[in-house]
């Protein structure tokens, strides 16, 4: 995912616009995300079946079976990041897809229409949009939102005949004391995942004609658990003072942990990250150039957004140091994975990723985050289409300042349909939340 | 009407209207309450460990202290939920069952959780699909929910009490299919607002008093003269939790529509299906939810089996109906998803159709009476330029 260098944001009259200091590592990350686009383009040509899938990481089960792979989310991510999602938007709701839809499924169903139908003669639309390639099978491991099955129940429909597995990915609501990864709800759900990645694995099998490749697997997950501790160790470093990588630069490195998740060179990308991170606490270098404020990022990222966020924030002279999206999920639990029996690993770091959990469960944890990362002040990305990040805002802003004394503010978005951006309320928003971080401190004096 | 139909119909009006008065007139008597939102929830099992088992509704009031918990851009039915919790409206129930077949839902559901810490807040876990171990899967959430009812309550639920309700509930089912057996022989004898209320009292009563009140609406009705319909025969498509609004059907009746059948929940979605007695009833339940996705397809369950676009236009064939009004929640994704599969069937089977987004707050009914009348008038037009 690259950085926008197009567009500045407009900043109010309280800032000026300053330069954030993105990791350079990031660049690691384009070069495999450039490297997955040639392998899934010429995937068919190649001879690979190919899966499409939403929700968490999948490719590894794919991959063993030397399946290619299009990630719904990851694939929109890709569409936005180069401004190329309008077009897709379009199609999708000239066939009746209203745009308070998710429009990460909005941008997908899109690129399947241009792929199924030509792209209409009135609207251009690049290469990422028509040649996506069409599914050999369709894997849901949704958590957490029930948009997701739905999402890929409907390109399912357009693909009669294409066989479809849906991992049921349970939410965990801490039943009768059940709480992160402890309790009896959370051993049956795992057990209950368990199950449907062992039973998904035989549907994969049985697709490619040949038994199933555990042994790939058990290599590439292994793969996965070094990249996953790697990130782990990198974003822990990040508590420090000025925070030396932000939440934007780790919304970069999602690709890695997301849909690459066990692609040759994420070990390597994060290592790089993570020794970057070490050499700028050395030299005292900050993610901003003048650290005043750390914020946390609650909500989902918006990708086509990332560069004039990242950009706005340094503006304003303020850290985004953690969000839940970037720190609570894509294999959060990293040692939890054994390799040699990967199965149970998936299945815990997937019930127990940010969006499945009930709202006690993710209150505690993100409070946990704010406390380890020294949060002044949080921002509430309300995305307007992803209501599932969204569902319990307002119940943590009000616990955020009641019980931890941490304000926040709201300001509405998306993932990839910028149209739900309002910029002048971004600024006030923002500047209000530094202003009432300001009156705190002035206090405390 | 004859005195006896407008005397229970004034009744059905007067609980849908106060929807949790007999509700709050038990709790007054020392029953526990349990109320659910909203529908797929298993009634059987709350009934059967000897609750009160109430159907939550979307209120009619405008959602304002809501919006402080739940953003505006939710369905109304979720924020409906949320704002009647905060307002403390729903402090007469013991027990509150949330579940997982949309997100929104489960959103609201944990808002309920964490401002009313006065209600025991229960989660039910309905697995989605049609695999070969989804009755399994279904037969565990049920378990779960049964376990937990019965440490909330402090009771055991028996596998006799289950049947026993089972067997109440069915013929509740029984007696409102009977109802519109009736009304499609005799589409004028009730409106399509006066069927959503008498659902709605199922809902909210219990099933022996409502079972007793449905006796008296079918003799009744079975008294009522045949009535002329002059009017265009419709399908009444959608509104998936939240009961429709009153104004809008109002409006499609005065413009001379006639609505002959609906997939509405509160309506035929509610009562299609029976759930069967058996030695082991949560298993009967699990066969229930599958069962019941064939005779009357749901957008959020994730069944790859079965064909709404198609049911609705085997629904239209059925009844004669060349038109459809679909009702549409605003932010419903469920819907949303279907919606141009749907479309797209009804225009290669020759069915016309009307798409009504619902907000809560009912923006300008005025600009909607216009579009009704002018679907109507159109497709009047149509029937009479085919009858030259």
């Amino acid at each position: 995912m690259s950085i926008d260098t197009m567009g500045q944001p407009h900043l109010g009259v309280q800032a000026q616009l300053k330069k954030p200091n993105i990791l350079s590592a990031g660049r690691l990350v384009n070069t495999m995300v450039n490297d997955y686009w040639e392998d899934l383009i010429n995937a068919k040509a190649n001879g690979k079946l190919v899966g499409y899938t939403t929700g968490l990481p999948i490719g590894p089960f794919l991959d063993a079976q030397d399946m290619a792979w299009i990630h719904g989310e990851g694939y929109g991510a890709r569409v936005a990041a180069r401004h190329a999602e309008h077009e897709p938007q379009i199609i999708a709701e000239r066939k009746g897809y209203d745009r308070e839809i998710c429009s990460y499924a909005r941008t997908q169903m899109g690129c399947v229409f241009a792929g199924l139908e030509g792209v209409p003669a009135d609207l251009e639309a690049g290469s990422v949009v028509s040649e996506i390639p069409m599914p050999d099978l369709i894997i849901t491991a949704y958590p957490g939102c029930t948009s997701g099955p739905q999402w890929d129940w409907t390109i399912s429909r357009q693909f009669p005949g294409v066989p479809w597995f849906n991992v049921v990915i349970p939410y965990h609501m801490g039943r009768n004391g059940s709480g992160y990864m402890r309790g009896e709800e959370y051993e049956q759900e795992v057990a209950y995942v368990e199950r449907q990645l062992k039973e998904m694995c035989e549907f994969i099998g049985k697709i490619s004609g040949r038994p199933y490749n555990y042994d790939k697997l058990s290599e590439l997950m292994g793969r996965v658990k070094e990249t996953g501790l790697l990130r782990k160790e990198a974003m822990e470093m990040c508590a420090t003072t000025p925070a030396p990588a932000s939440f934007f630069d780790w919304s970069i490195f999602i690709a890695p942990v997301n849909y690459l998740s066990g692609w040759p060179g994420t070990v390597e990308a994060l290592r790089a990250a993570r020794d970057e991170i070490a050499q700028r606490i050395e030299d005292g270098v900050g993610t901003v150039p003048q650290e005043r404020y750390r914020l946390f990022w609650e909500g989902i990222m918006n990708w086509n957004k990332l560069g004039w966020m990242a950009k706005k924030f340094a503006s304003f002279d303020t850290a985004v140091v953690a969000g839940r999206y970037t720190h609570m999920a894509f294999w959060q639990e990293p040692e939890m994975i054994d390799p040699a029996n990967p199965l149970r690993g998936v299945a815990i770091n997937h019930l127990e990723c940010q969006l499945g959990l009930g709202y006690q469960i993710t209150e505690q944890k993100m409070f946990e985050l704010c406390e380890k990362y020294h949060i002044d002040g949080v921002i509430l990305h309300g995305a307007h289409t992803c209501r599932s990040f969204g569902r319990s805002h307002y119940l943590m802003a009000e616990n955020l300042s009641k019980k931890l004394g941490i304000p926040s503010t709201m300001f509405e978005g998306d993932m990839v349909d910028e149209s739900f951006y309002r910029e002048e309320v971004v600024n006030t928003r923002i500047e209000a939340l530094l202003e009432t971080i300001d009156a705190k401190r002035q206090r405390q004096r | 009407m004859t005195e006896q139909l407008a005397a229970v119909l004034a009744e059905v009006a007067e609980i849908a209207q106060n929807p949790y008065a007999k509700a709050i007139e038990a709790k007054a008597a020392g029953e526990k309450v349990v109320g659910y939102y909203a529908m797929n929830y298993p009634e059987e099992l709350i009934h059967a460990a000897g609750a009160y088992n109430l159907y939550l509704q979307e209120s009619a009031e405008p959602v304002t202290a809501g919006h402080a918990y739940y953003y505006s851009f939710f369905c109304g039915p979720s924020r409906s939920l949320v704002d009647q919790a905060v307002k403390e409206q729903l402090d007469f129930l013991d027990v509150f069952i949330g579940g997982d077949y949309c997100i929104q839902e489960i959103g609201a559901a944990e808002v309920v959780e964490a401002q009313r810490r006065n209600i025991k807040s229960l989660f039910f876990r309905l697995p989605v699909g049609n695999e070969p171990t989804t009755r399994g899967d279904l037969h565990a959430g049920l378990s779960e929910i049964k376990g937990d009812l019965e440490r909330a309550l402090g009771v055991t639920i028996t596998n006799e009490a289950i049947n026993a309700s089972i067997r109440l509930y069915n013929q509740n089912r029984a007696l409102l299919r009977e109802v519109y057996r009736l009304r499609e022989l005799n589409p004028g004898i009730l409106t399509s607002s006066q069927l959503v209320q008498i659902v709605q009292s199922s809902m909210v009563m219990r099933k022996d008093e409502n079972n007793e009140l449905l006796t008296r609406l079918i003799e009744a009705l079975k008294d009522q003269p045949p009535r002329d319909v002059n009017g265009q025969l419709f399908f009444l498509s959608g509104a998936f939790c939240g009961a429709p609004k009153v104004d809008i059907l109002s409006i499609i009746e005065r413009a001379g529509g006639v609505v002959v059948a609906d997939d509405l929940v509160h309506g035929w979605r509610y009562i299609s299906t029976d759930v069967q007695e058996s030695d082991d009833p949560l298993a009967a339940i699990a066969e229930w939810y599958l069962s019941r996705d064939f005779n009357v397809p749901c957008p959020t369950r994730v069944n790859p089996a079965i064909n709404y676009p198609q049911y609705l236009v085997d629904q239209c064939k059925r009844y004669g109906v060349d038109e459809i009004f679909i009702l549409q929640a605003r932010y419903c994704e469920p819907h949303m998803f279907f919606f141009p599969d749907v479309k797209i069937a009804l225009e290669n089977a020759g069915i016309n159709y009307l798409l009504i987004d619902v907000e809560h707050e009912v923006v300008s009914l005025e600009a909607l009476k216009t579009r009704i009348e002018a679907f109507v008038e159109m497709n009047q037009f149509k029937s009479d330029m085919a009858a030259v």
